[in-house]
């Protein structure tokens, strides 16, 4: 495949998503608006108030956790009913939460689409080393970390407006953590490395 | 940079121009001008030999290290 055809549909691509998650994010805000100016045209069409649903799992003492079921083997066992997706009312306090989290990870995710279509846009396959690409790469690697250190912050918050509301069985957020903080430290990497390019390239300019 | 490029001297005591020297040496004329204009991070030898071949001087005559 062509490097040119590659770039041009990533370049489509890129913007692609980023028009689709602007629009989700305007759909998601519309909804959360109607809900809390409780406006009743939204309870015709669902059976209770929009909620926000988390995967969580159950660490407590209790039967869910302790019911394996074994292979025939002996040599792998699962356990089922541990997790559960918890329901979290938009007019609670975790609910005003969740919205805000919602929309903080939205506006991550859009920040980052941004900044990846202003890298097509800006650079070239004929001209590849830009200052302002190697900027932008680098507020790529600060976004993908701080969308993971959000990540973290959001699993100690949840659980603990899980705890304050569920005390038994202990249910705990499960959450991915780290993929953002290794993306981010990769990207750095190659702004970095970008970097040095973009330095070599202006000492091959100045030289006469 | 304490490397002073005195090339602006020695174009004046051999009465020449700076599109005359680009087209003797064989480098455009931006590329002498970022030379002339100290902005150049390094100069090749060849360039070099080429402008004291022209210009009938030594190295010596169009770069001076000057301590800051």
């Amino acid at each position: 495949m062509k490097p040119k055809l590659v770039y041009s549909f990533l370049k489509v691509m890129v913007s692609v998503v980023f028009y689709l998650l602007i629009a989700i994010a305007g759909v998601f805000l519309f909804v959360s608006l109607l809900t809390f100016s409780g406006k009743q045209d939204l309870k015709r069409y669902q059976h209770h108030d929009p909620v926000y649903t988390y995967e969580v799992q159950s660490f407590g003492p209790g039967p869910a956790s302790t019911s394996y079921t074994y292979s025939p083997d002996s040599l792998m066992r699962y356990h089922g009913n541990s997790r559960f997706t918890l329901e979290v009312e938009s007019r609670s306090a975790a609910g005003y939460y969740s919205l805000i989290g919602v929309l903080i990870f939205l506006g991550i995710g859009i920040c980052i689409l941004w900044n990846f279509r202003q890298i097509f846009r800006e650079a070239s396959l004929e001209h590849p080393f830009r200052r302002s690409v190697s900027r932008r790469l680098r507020m790529l690697a600060a976004l993908f970390i701080a969308s993971d250190l959000f990540n973290l912050l959001n699993y100690f918050l949840l659980n603990s407006f899980i705890k304050q509301s569920i005390a038994s069985p202990h249910l705990k957020l499960i959450t991915k953590v780290g993929d953002g903080f290794i993306i981010g430290l990769v990207v750095w990497i190659i702004a970095v490395v970008y970097q040095r390019g973009i330095d070599l390239q202006e000492e091959n300019a100045l030289t006469v | 940079m304490p490397i002073i490029v005195n090339l602006d001297v020695m174009m004046a005591r051999r009465k020449m121009s700076l599109s005359e020297l680009a087209e003797k040496v064989g480098i455009t004329l931006s590329n002498l001008s970022i030379l002339k204009t100290g902005k150049a991070k390094a100069i090749r030898f060849s360039t070099l030999e080429k402008i004291c071949e022209v210009l009938d001087c030594q190295p010596a005559d169009i770069l001076e290290y000057r301590d800051e």
